[in-house]
């Protein structure tokens, strides 16, 4: 029995946001709220960056609508500081975002003071993170160390862009799932597997990984399941009709459930000859599943 | 009795006119205000960069003025222009002593971004509801001109 297709990969994308060592970051507003899911979509289609401020990316940096859950929060939607849905095509790779001098303006912008004064020793770069202009940062990259790597490594962290789960079930969505028969569980293979972001200043760069280890399951009837891999997939000639040796549920009652799966993924870095751990990230997706009677399907 | 009334008179009249230039001096504010995100949107594609500060001069003062040419001269280079405007939905607040007005903004960016100057392929796009805090100045002569904008994030 071949599973039906699910929803398209929804890809989210953390918010851009400068680096702690940037002057910037003290003049930059509060966490802008997520735009509409029709905001996205107005753009032009998928891969466009939503930023919540400054579309033109001249007068602030903007910060770009994301849709990735931070650590303690839930559910697509639901992002963290600058979140906004954008659903872009899966496997885009990372974004990386890069700062470039530039001594051309450099002498003009320090005489008018725009984004703060700049600290001693600091220059002006340009930002940009993919093909987008992200605005002119203060920025003293001086000694690189650990602890420049760390701010970069926050930097990247928010710039990665992570699959949402896509939910297969067998039988498969769209088709009645029946009560007291095992439904299998599990999510596209494609959406577990590492991802990666990368920033960069002049003489460093940190890269952070985000690495899918487990799924929770949310089954609409009450239970819940965590798994801790992607789950088998149904395959009609060799599992026939037993249940997931990993990851399923049998439906005791009929009904109409949500089904929700939310990925977890541990988040590491490295660079500058350092490494560490930062807080795990979540993505989430959801299908609505019809449960009946087996009695009921066969009239 | 008549001094008395004319007095009170002149002082109506007075009152209605000081109401009336503050009405003026602020619909010209916002005048201004629109008429820099019109210019702020395609200064970069209606003239050469030479021209940029002079244009933009027009509408703006420092720091913006600079800032926006930084960015654009950044943009330009790395084959970035900008499609569609910035809407304002400006409200002006009132004329300060030194020629300086607080203008707060809810502006709809949804039909505007940066795009691939070569191809015209869409590479961001803004929301339908964006804060901002701007402060518009009176120049030595006359005209109302945009000093700052500020995304200052938040709903509006």
């Amino acid at each position: 029995m071949p599973a039906r297709s699910g929803p398209p990969a929804a890809m989210l994308r953390r918010s851009v946001l400068p680096a702690v060592v940037l002057v910037a970051a003290a003049a930059l507003a509060p966490t802008a709220p997520p735009p509409a899911a029709a905001d996205a979509g107005r753009g032009g289609g998928a891969g466009v960056v939503v930023a919540p401020v400054d579309p033109h990316g001249r007068l602030e940096p903007p910060r770009v609508g994301v849709g990735v859950t931070l650590p303690g929060s839930s559910g697509l939607g639901s992002s963290g500081p600058g979140g906004a849905g954008a659903d872009l095509a899966a496997g885009r790779p990372a974004r990386v975002c890069v700062y470039t001098p530039e001594p051309g303006l450099e002498p003009g912008m320090r005489r008018v003071g725009v984004f703060g004064m700049p600290p001693p020793g600091s220059h002006l770069y340009s930002l940009t993170c993919g093909a987008v202009a992200a605005g002119l940062f203060w920025l003293a990259p001086a000694r690189p160390g650990p602890a420049d790597a760390r701010d970069l490594a926050a930097r990247a962290y928010r710039e990665l862009v992570l699959p949402a789960p896509v939910i297969r079930t067998s039988p498969p969505v769209g088709v009645p799932q029946l009560v007291r028969v095992p439904t299998w569980l599990w999510i596209e293979a494609g959406g577990w597997a590492p991802r990666q972001a990368t920033a960069r200043v002049p003489g460093l760069s940190a890269t952070v990984t985000a690495t899918p280890v487990r799924v929770r399951w949310s089954l609409g009837d009450g239970a819940w399941l965590v798994c801790t891999g992607p789950g088998a997939a149904y395959v009609p000639a060799a599992n026939a009709d037993g249940g997931s040796p990993d990851c399923g549920h049998t439906y005791t009652r009929a009904g109409t459930v949500r089904l929700t799966a939310t990925l977890t993924w541990q988040v590491r870095w490295v660079g500058g000859g350092a490494a560490g751990t930062l807080p795990a990230l979540r993505s989430t997706s959801s299908q609505v599943l019809r449960v009946i009677e087996a009695q009921t399907a066969n009239r | 009795m008549t001094a008395a009334g004319g007095r009170a008179a002149d002082q109506g009249a007075v009152g209605q006119g000081t109401v009336d230039r503050e009405a003026m001096e602020r619909r010209a504010v916002e005048v201004a205000y629109r008429r820099f995100w019109q210019v702020e949107a395609s200064f970069d594609r209606d003239y050469p960069p030479g021209r940029w500060r002079a244009v933009l001069a027009a509408v703006a003062v420092d720091p913006v003025l600079t800032r926006l040419v930084a960015g654009a001269t950044v943009q330009q280079r790395r084959g970035i222009t900008l499609y569609g405007q910035i809407v304002p939905r400006p409200q002006v607040g009132p004329v300060l002593g030194r020629g300086s007005v607080r203008v707060t903004d809810c502006q709809d960016g949804s039909r505007t971004g940066q795009a691939e100057a070569a191809t015209g392929r869409r590479l961001s796009v803004g929301v339908a509801r964006m804060p901002v805090v701007a402060t518009v100045v009176r120049g030595s002569d006359g005209g109302w001109r945009v000093a700052e904008v500020r995304y200052v994030g938040g709903r509006c």
